[in-house]
């Protein structure tokens, strides 16, 4: 029995020793890992123009609905959202908008804390969104030294590599001799 | 119809049955076997362009698409082996080749063909690593039309909208330009489309090439909900799916699909004008006066102001006239009826189209006009004065479906060329107002044949004597010209075997609210012992007004200031009134006059069921989402319980509303039997001009996809309005007129400035003025919008 207790301590004392884990917050800042789902911004080109081309694709795969897009045709021609409503509070971070863009446009950061006073501010516009985008962010396309989230993209394969892997696939090897 | 013959083949092990004749993708698709099409429309010939189809049959040495064979004794068919599976990717990917990935942006995706049949049946991956082909430094995003948006890079070359446009609309607008990967579909010389604009070709692109621009890049399909609903426009009325977003507002509308009896078309009028009901000049909130002060009110609140106001209208029995138009559901109209029959007591209901020759036609062949299935299997179509394509395009689409796909002979008569007599054999001049004496006079060719008659007049009666099945289509032209028409056409029909005859009144549902609620001197059903000397016309009641004989009115229906024929007349009788009743949608000077205006559902928003042109029991739910209110017939159903009535339920207003519509019908055939009126035809004198000779003849009417005030309270189509006098050639030359000359028209003190463009596509001695091209003010002293075409005698145009 004694030693079964002198174990327990033994295991104690050992973390006694280990280096401390605890985080002094919020007196010093919460340390997020490169892959941390936080607080979502808007990217724009290195011209300025904004990502977002507007086809709903992040609305319709949030399953918490805290998106709200509204949409319209530039002079130009091109697609462009002229509301893009972010409702924080319902907002579970899942990523998925994320993952569903097309044009990497919406993007997580790694803002853990924008606690607000009132649920009103809360509610992201786009302009909001857009000038979240942090300052490292810009003029990289696709952007590379992210200082935010430097793994949340998965890289894009160039074309070559896509027909080499359809050329290895068993079935068409069959099929050319 | 005799026994078609049948054939047994088999389709992926499952042995079935088809008609000879049936093609493989229909025998598939009725046992449940999907074969995907592009190129393949039920309601256009087979082409066999996209090859999407292909399918292996046994000893065909090759794979043979499913959209262009027939079935044949003894098939046996596989639609999924190895070879075909291996055959469609390849399609896939080839089609894929050209095709760019803008599957975001573009607003056909979420219900592309193009979409789902690669996802279902493609490869998944592409090895075209190639440039794809690019039209956007040249034509790719030309515009061509307001309405329309063309991306040409995505076409895939199905041609579905060209063979719409040929065989379906019969405008030939668009069509395929260069060959190989240059192709592209476009206008001539990419000028802009002047066609008719009726979006069908962006309908059934299985791409995003052709999309509806009003609508461009504003929303998602899935964030759209589809309510089926009927378009109260013009008397096709159509069958439409309105489509509705997150917030309840309609962001478009289109045409129904695979439903047996629709038609998958739609015309400009019903696709495009669904925003006129959204503006500024949509009446929302109701407004009462009471001691001289107006106050507003919602419209959920609108009972009680209502049934005070009808509480003052019954006091007054026998004073009140009961005026309605022709935008409004039978229980709707039936409802209006029993109530100013029972309730109100009075002998005046008035409808405010020009309905005499209504009256009689609806009496004669109710239940018996010609359905759109007569149309599609006539062997003769005579169009009598009805410029289809002008007042109900659906009809229109029958007609050159008729003509360009099962080969039917048309004849057009009349004072116009229109669209369909381009594609007719032979156009035979006749004078505004004068079809009745056309009528008669080609009864009488059938008999003894006339020398001195035209080669046209010669061509249309050989016609008629050879023709197997005919259908005689007459606009709302002749249908003005009264029940002399109406006999004359009836005896016409009665000697010509398997003839079918069809009467295109202009307004929404005309025939039924004509049958349900009657007018001051017929009476649907019930009520025999009311009197028989109230109103029958709209201009009986503005003389009862001026006499004072009449203190109340009410008016119900949608756009009704349009429908008074001399507005500033009907104003100032309108000021001698205790009660002013009205029961519309839009806001109008009209509103503004009443002592109580009731706001009501609009064209698409309405509840209650349709009797159209062509026969057909439309149903409309008044589903959607956002629509103003609730439906008027289940206002007038508390309000009649309110005021002392029964109460009753919607349901079973519409079984009455339909036994009502059978009881007219059995009249009709019986009518028919008596065969008394058969052969009074031919003494009644001409009401036709002689054009040239008294003067011009100007022919009013409103300009293409204009219905009511539509193009004035919507800013898709008002955009199109074209504000010129069409005249004939030969005339202008006479009158020393040249093109794009402008023209004062004067009738007493009143004119008109406009410009001319000259045209040999009308009758010498008449001219043409689209009545919705002129502002509010000149419209007045024509008579406004809603009234039928008539003719008006101008001499000395010039100016």
């Amino acid at each position: 029995m004694i030693t079964e207790i002198l174990k327990g301590l033994s295991i104690t004392l050992d973390y006694f020793f280990k280096p401390k884990v605890t985080e002094n917050w919020p007196a010093e800042p919460h340390k997020v890992s490169p892959r941390f789902r936080g607080r979502h911004f808007l990217a724009r080109y290195s011209g300025g123009q904004e990502k977002c081309v507007a086809c709903y694709l992040c609305q319709q795969v949030c399953p918490a609905k805290a998106i709200t897009i509204e949409s319209e045709e530039r002079p130009d021609g091109t697609r462009y959202p002229t509301k893009y409503e972010i409702n924080m509070i319902r907002c579970i971070f899942c990523g998925y908008c994320q993952d569903a863009c097309p044009e990497d446009a919406i993007i997580l950061g790694n803002t853990l804390e924008f606690p607000t006073r009132t649920r009103k501010e809360m509610i992201y516009s786009k302009e909001m969104l857009l000038a979240l985008a942090p300052e490292g962010h810009n003029g990289k396309q696709p952007p590379q030294a992210d200082t935010h989230c430097p793994h949340a993209y998965q890289k894009p394969q160039k074309d070559s590599q896509v027909s080499d892997n359809i050329a290895k696939q068993p079935t068409e090897r069959k099929e050319k001799k | 119809m005799a026994d078609i013959a049948k054939v047994r083949l088999t389709i992926d092990g499952i042995s079935t049955e088809a008609e000879k004749g049936v093609l493989l993708v229909e025998a598939a698709r009725r046992i449940g076997i999907k074969i995907p099409v592009f190129c393949s429309h039920s309601k256009l010939l087979p082409l066999g362009a996209c090859r999407i189809c292909l399918v292996e049959i046994e000893k065909a040495p090759k794979l043979v698409t499913a959209c262009t064979t027939p079935v044949g004794e003894g098939m046996v068919v596989f639609t999924r082996s190895a070879r075909v599976v291996k055959a469609r990717q390849g399609i896939v990917e080839f089609l894929l080749a050209n095709h760019p990935l803008d599957c975001p942006i573009c607003d056909q995706g979420g219900e592309c063909e193009l979409q789902d049949v690669c996802f279902e049946f493609g490869r998944g991956k592409s090895r075209f690593e190639d440039i794809k082909r690019n039209f956007d430094n040249k034509y790719g995003r030309i515009k061509l039309s307001p309405v329309l948006s063309w991306v040409n890079n995505r076409c895939i070359h199905c041609e579905r909208c060209t063979r719409v446009c040929h065989q379906v609309v019969g405008e030939d607008h668009i069509g395929m330009l260069n060959r190989g990967d240059k192709a592209m579909i476009s206008t001539f010389q990419f000028t802009q489309m002047t066609c008719e604009l009726c979006g069908n070709c962006a309908e059934v692109c299985p791409t995003g090439t052709i999309t509806n621009g009003t609508v461009k890049y504003k929303d998602r399909v899935w964030n759209l909900t589809p309510n089926p609903s009927v378009c109260l426009l013009c008397s096709s009325s159509c069958a439409t799916r309105v489509w509705t977003d997150l917030k309840g507002k309609v962001t478009r509308v289109t045409a129904p699909k695979d439903e047996q009896d629709c038609c998958d078309f739609l015309c400009a009028k019903g696709r495009f004008s669904f925003d006129a009901d959204q503006g500024e000049q949509r009446l929302r909130e109701g407004t009462k006066i009471t001691s001289e002060v107006a106050e507003t009110f919602q419209q959920s609140e609108s009972l009680q102001p209502t049934v005070q106001a009808f509480k003052a209208l019954a006091k007054d029995s026998g004073s009140t006239a009961v005026i309605y138009n022709s935008r409004i559901a039978n229980e709707e109209a039936y409802l209006v009826g029993r109530i100013a029959r029972t309730v109100l007591k009075t002998p005046h209901v008035v409808p405010l189209e020009n309905h005499e020759g209504l009256t009689s036609y609806l009496d004669r062949f109710s239940g018996r006009q010609s359905t759109s299935k007569d149309i599609l299997s006539a062997d003769l179509i005579l169009l009598v004065d009805a410029p289809l394509a002008r007042e109900t395009p659906m009809i229109g689409y029958f007609v050159t479906r008729a003509v360009r796909q099962k080969g039917a002979a048309l004849y057009t008569v009349g004072p116009e060329k229109t669209r369909h007599s381009s594609m007719g054999l032979a156009h035979h001049w006749n004078a505004p107002g004068a079809s009745k004496d056309f009528v008669l006079s080609l009864i009488e060719a059938l008999q003894s044949r006339k020398s001195d008659a035209s080669a046209e007049f010669n061509k249309i009666v050989d016609a008629v004597q050879g023709s197997r099945q005919m259908v005689i289509i007459a606009g709302s032209r002749p249908l003005a010209e009264g029940p002399a028409f109406i006999r004359a056409i009836e005896s016409l029909s009665s000697k010509v075997a398997n003839s079918k005859v069809l009467m295109v009144p202009e307004g929404g549902n005309t025939l039924g609210a004509m049958l349900m609620a009657g007018s001051g001197m017929r009476v649907p059903g019930w009520g025999s012992n009311v009197s028989q000397n109230g109103c029958s016309v709209q201009e009986d009641v503005l003389g009862a007004i001026e006499k004072g004989s009449i203190k109340n009115v009410l008016l119900i229906g949608e756009d009704l200031q349009e429908g008074l024929i001399n507005w500033p007349r009907w104003k100032t009788a309108f000021a001698k009134l205790a009660n002013l009743v009205v029961f519309d949608a839009f806001r109008s000077e009209l509103t503004s006059l009443a002592t109580l205006a009731v706001p009501v559902r609009s064209f698409h928003e309405f509840e209650g069921s349709v009797l159209s042109a062509l026969g057909e029991w439309k149903i409309a739910r008044g589903s959607i989402p956002g629509a103003v209110g609730q439906s008027m017939s289940r206002l007038l159903l508390k309000l009649e319980s309110e005021l002392g009535g029964a109460e009753q339920s919607f349901a079973s207003v519409t079984s009455e509303v339909k036994k009502l519509y059978q009881w007219h019908v059995s009249r009709a055939t019986e009518a028919v039997e008596d065969k008394k009126s058969a052969d009074s035809a031919g003494k009644d004198k001409s009401t036709g001009g002689n054009p040239g000779k008294d003067g011009v003849f100007l022919l009013i009417g409103n300009d293409l996809y204009h219905s009511g005030a539509m193009t004035l309270r919507g800013a898709h189509l008002g955009q199109f309005l074209n504000r010129s006098l069409l005249m004939n050639s030969a005339d202008a030359e006479k009158m020393k007129i040249s093109n794009d000359a402008r023209v004062q028209l004067k009738i007493g003190s009143d004119k008109v400035s406009v410009a001319v463009r000259t045209t040999d596509d009308i009758m010498s001695g008449c001219c043409f003025l689209a009545l919705n091209s002129l502002s509010p003010d000149e419209r007045r002293w024509f008579g406004g919008i809603g009234k039928p075409l008539t003719a008006v005698i101008i001499s000395g145009g010039a100016a």
